[in-house]
């Protein structure tokens, strides 16, 4: 059965970019203020990051139709409310909140601020630096974006678990392949969809958290060394969260696994999906759970890449349950 | 609402292919791609109580038609006027997603011949119309005096049918073709049949005597 790879590249990728928003929008609710200078330079890169992974997987899609001129039909037939459209409104709805959180982190997460008042005659006059002027200007910031990055946030989760889900919905509605005709399906795509963002995010926020505390920006590596405690918390909450979603990928991976005629694929699929992609992911979660490290991240997305993969191509894979009478 | 669909009497066909051949030559349909074809649904039983007979398969005009609810472009229709289900090829993206939503298809095309295919050179997905080009406001028994004349036109499958096994109109019309041959059938106690599969309801119905082969459902 030839796997159609442009479909399987759009779920990882639109996927994946819309985990990773969700869990900016996760960390941009549980922060706190002190943390708002480096955070928001996180949250920007994973929402640029996101947005271009998203937009990636949906040229993907490009490839898999055949006349890539005539992919307007599906807006203007959006009220149909077939398992593609709705995945295709799962995917405008996940750029939308993606552009949200990015203008919304710009404008309210104190790190704009933060820059203007380090940068502005103002800030200088007022204090040290740049350090100063971050404070008071995140405080404005506070007052006058803090709610829009809070329900940006919100935003971003739900675009985040909607994506996810309608990438496994559009397999499971299929009437016509029986051995997609599961919910395990559109759970273990999310929970996969959603580890891969996570961890992406946990590199990410190792990477400039690092830079920011050998001192890049003055105000952010003021701030990193200011809230060690806390920073260590919010990835403490992520990896927990992981470590769930890894235990929960295990579990759906089982269920489509036992549901599913795999074939000669099921050697590939029980170790590649629950055991690689679920059990690698769960340790490297709880890894960073009990002492952070990008290493343990990489090691986590690494894991959750090849089951999420391979989880998706596993659908054409396998048998897909038409009967040996049509067959040729 | 109309249901214009095929009635395939299964005592008659003998495997000729030819309603295979009426298709491809009226639908300038090129090697290798059927909006129909005949397979031999292997000999059961024990000899010398051996028993097989030969399945016309094409698109089964779902009552439900899951094509129709999956196509994100709205290129998989139901003709307004006669019900009949159809593509709009100026429309279509080939995205494919009816071929997963077909339980008669394979979701990959990959397996030939099936009941719809894809066409490479214009990027559309191909089926069965019923000849509704032909048909569209046919009452299905066929003027054989004049083959041409529309208000009884039948497609070419049904009319190039060598052993008169296959019957076209619409079911809900007690007059039509269609329903006179699927009425005699019950009334001499012989059985009648559809393709099951998951989830959809098949238009198209089958008529073949215990006597001749022992019926098996898709998948048995």
């Amino acid at each position: 059965m030839a796997v159609q790879w442009p479909i399987v590249l759009f779920k990882l990728l639109a996927g994946g970019g819309a985990g990773l928003l969700g869990f900016a929008g996760l960390a941009a609710l549980l922060s706190h203020e002190a943390s708002r200078p480096w955070l928001a330079r996180v949250n920007f890169a994973a929402a640029i990051t996101s947005l271009v992974l998203v937009a990636a997987g949906g040229a993907c899609v490009l490839l898999q139709v055949a006349k890539p001129a005539q992919i307007m039909a599906v807006v203007r037939n959006i009220s149909s409310g077939s398992p593609i459209s709705l995945e295709f409104l799962a995917f405008a709805v996940t750029l939308a909140a993606g552009v949200i959180f990015l203008l919304a982190s710009r404008v309210g997460g104190g790190e704009t601020a933060g820059e203007a008042g380090g940068g502005s005659a103002v800030g200088v006059a007022a204090g040290e630096t740049g350090v100063a002027g971050a404070a008071a200007a995140g405080e404005a910031g506070e007052v006058g974006g803090g709610m829009a990055v809070k329900i940006a946030a919100v935003l971003a989760i739900a675009a985040a678990l909607f994506m996810g889900f309608m990438t496994g919905y559009s397999h499971m509605a299929m009437p016509g392949t029986t051995a997609w005709h599961t919910p395990a399906i559109p759970v273990a795509f999310l929970a996969s969809a959603l580890l891969l963002g996570g961890f992406l995010y946990l590199l990410l926020l190792g990477l400039i958290r690092g830079r920011a505390a050998v001192g890049g920006d003055a105000a952010a590596a003021a701030a990193a060394a200011r809230t060690p405690s806390r920073d260590i918390a919010l990835v403490k909450i992520i990896a927990i969260s992981l470590a769930a979603l890894a235990a929960l990928t295990i579990i759906a991976a089982v269920v489509y696994g036992l549901f599913a005629p795999l074939g000669d694929f099921a050697i590939a699929f029980w170790l590649l999906v629950p055991v690689i992609g679920g059990a690698g992911s769960l340790v490297a979660a709880i890894l960073d759970w009990r002492r952070p490290a990008s290493s343990w991240a990489m090691l986590g997305l690494v894991a959750a890449l090849i089951g999420a993969c391979v989880l998706r191509v596993t659908l054409w894979l396998a048998n897909t349950g038409i009967s040996p009478l049509l067959r040729g | 609402m109309a249901k214009r669909t095929l009635v395939i009497d299964l005592d008659r066909c003998s495997g000729c292919d030819s309603c295979v051949v009426a298709c491809k030559f009226e639908n300038g349909i090129g090697l290798g791609n059927y909006y129909n074809h005949v397979k031999p649904i292997n000999p059961a039983g024990k000899h010398p109580d051996i028993n097989m007979y030969w399945l016309p398969i094409q698109c089964q005009q779902c009552e439900n038609s899951p094509c129709v609810a999956a196509c994100p472009t709205g290129a998989s229709y139901r003709d307004p006027d006669n019900n009949v289900v159809l593509i709009d090829k100026e429309t279509c993206t080939g995205c494919k997603t009816c071929l997963a939503a077909c339980p008669y298809s394979d979701p990959t095309g990959a397996v030939r011949p099936s009941v719809r295919w894809f066409n490479e050179e214009l990027g559309v997905m191909e089926k069965c119309t019923l000849c509704n080009h032909l048909t569209a406001t046919s009452d299905g028994v066929e003027n054989t005096e004049d083959t041409t004349d529309a208000a009884h036109a039948v497609p070419p499958c049904v009319h190039n049918c060598s052993c008169g096994a296959r019957s076209f109109g619409d079911l809900d019309d007690p007059a039509s073709g269609a329903s006179k041959v699927l009425a005699a059938a019950e009334a001499a106690g012989r059985g009648i049949h559809t393709i099951e599969a998951e989830g959809v309801t098949p238009a198209c119905k089958y008529i073949l005597s215990a006597e001749i082969a022992d019926w098996r459902g898709l998948g048995e």
